[in-house]
């Protein structure tokens, strides 16, 4: 399955219409991905376009032996990392966008269609970072252990790990959340 | 929320803003290291210039200074010779004239040298080389004996001592200007010295007698033998040199008679450098500065 290596290739090989091909693919996904990290659309789409820059200044950076959605979320991860962590010690670095609901309900209804995944996706939000991460690439990603585990810098057991840990968790969010509706 | 096309045209305006932010960054990056390089080829290179015209500024004010200041130090160098060679002969120096003095200023060490260790023949000079430690060759040793006792009663009878009874202490016995002694009692007087002259006359042939100088002085000295007794030697000068004539002290008889060349009479009178190439007795070689070797 291409995951737009052969875009990212045309668009190296001068095709600037082949970018439009990997945004179309992978901006709504990275958005959602990134705003499991920062809690904010507006953010997370500012460091989805920073992804894509990154995608568009470093063009060799990318060696085409892995996959380029494991290599896009791998930036995305990066970046959010970076962007929580600066804003934690510095506040004023933080973007100045002020969070829409309008935005919010755009954005899930655009990817969860299902009342049982928003049900999954407002369990998953209380659950600690790293438990949300793995659970969003396995569920909603559909990655693999090895490419969540890449995304994540962490090999395949650890993930394994981390996402039994994450759906025990996530198990007793959820049975919380029958209890009490 | 952006939609496509606000979020496709926001990222390519973040790629070229970015871009361009390289380049400044590129050129800026550029400007500094070329800054830095030149400040480190400065602080290599220039010490190193600074050095080289330091050294070569040194070396031109060494050249000049020593140029400069030879002179000086030969001049000063002369004045030490000089210094020396007063100092060393300054009996000789007392009785230079100015006009000399001023001459010796502008003479290197070896005119300096040769010129004070020289003697005049106008000025008076030691009385005997002996002071000197110096024995001129080609004069025998029995000579030298003989010119030594003859200088030592000139040296007596220029002293003029005396005992109270008016008898003079004997000679060859003590020095002049020392105490007489008093355990060597004199015996003789001048009346024993004429009859041993008289006596001295009398053993001479006539054509000895002939060539004796009549005007000449006549020095009689008194040697002790190993047995305790003494003789009388008479000098008697001639033109050609003089006759040694030994007789008793008591008997006045004869005792043994010998001849002195003036080779030997130009020993007694001291060192004259027109007649002679021996070495000069005086070398001023301890105060004489030393010569100056410049670097």
């Amino acid at each position: 399955m291409d995951n737009g290596e052969s875009s990212y290739r045309r668009f190296l090989d001068g095709d600037e219409k082949a970018f439009g091909e990997l945004l179309d693919m992978y901006s709504e996904n990275l958005i959602f991905f990134i705003n499991r990290y920062v809690g904010n659309v507006a953010v997370a789409q500012e460091i989805s376009e920073d992804v894509f820059v990154e995608l568009l200044i470093h063009k060799r950076r990318y060696n085409f032996k892995t996959s380029l959605k494991t290599y896009i979320f791998t930036i995305a991860r990066n970046k959010a990392v970076s962007y929580v962590r600066r804003c934690a010690r510095r506040p004023e670095y933080a973007y100045d966008y002020i969070e829409n609901e309008a935005d919010v309900k755009c954005l899930e209804d655009e990817f969860i269609k299902k009342e049982r995944d928003r049900e999954l996706h407002t369990a998953l939000n209380s659950l600690a970072e790293d438990y949300k991460t793995v659970l969003h690439l396995i569920y909603f990603e559909e990655m693999s252990y090895e490419q969540a585990g890449s995304v994540m810098k962490k090999n395949r057991k650890q993930i394994e790990n981390l996402a039994y840990r994450a759906r025990q968790a996530l198990k007793k969010e959820l049975e919380k959340e029958a209890k009490h509706p | 929320m952006k939609n496509r096309e606000e979020y496709e045209a926001s990222i390519f305006a973040k790629r070229d803003a970015l871009l361009e932010k390289r380049k400044r960054i590129t050129a800026a990056a550029t400007s500094a290291l070329c800054i830095t390089l030149c400040f480190v080829a400065a602080a290599v290179f220039l010490p190193k210039s600074l050095n080289k015209i330091n050294s070569d500024l040194t070396s031109t004010a060494a050249t000049t200074v020593s140029s400069t200041t030879l002179p000086a130090a030969e001049e000063l160098v002369g004045m030490g010779g000089e210094s020396g060679v007063f100092d060393a002969a300054g009996a000789i120096e007392n009785e230079s004239n100015e006009a000399e003095a001023e001459d010796v200023e502008h003479f290197t060490f070896n005119d300096t040298y040769t010129k004070y260790v020289t003697y005049p023949a106008t000025k008076k000079q030691p009385s005997s080389n002996k002071y000197f430690g110096y024995s001129p060759e080609g004069s025998s040793e029995k000579d030298t004996t003989a010119a030594a006792a003859a200088e030592t009663t000139e040296i007596a009878l220029e002293t003029e001592i005396y005992w109270e009874d008016g008898s003079r202490p004997v000679v060859g016995t003590q020095k002049p200007g020392s105490t007489p002694s008093t355990t060597a009692k004199p015996i003789y007087n001048d009346h024993a010295e004429e009859k041993a002259i008289e006596a001295a006359l009398g053993y001479l042939t006539d054509e000895q007698r002939a060539k004796v100088d009549s005007d000449a002085h006549i020095d009689v000295t008194v040697t002790r033998n190993a047995d305790g007794s003494e003789y009388f030697t008479v000098i008697l000068h001639t033109d050609e040199g003089a006759y040694l004539v030994s007789v008793d002290s008591t008997t006045f008889e004869f005792v043994k008679f010998s001849e002195r060349k003036n080779s030997t009479q130009a020993v007694s009178q001291g060192y004259n450098p027109n007649t002679t190439t021996a070495k000069p007795p005086m070398i001023p070689t301890t105060t004489a500065a030393p010569e100056y070797i410049p670097n």
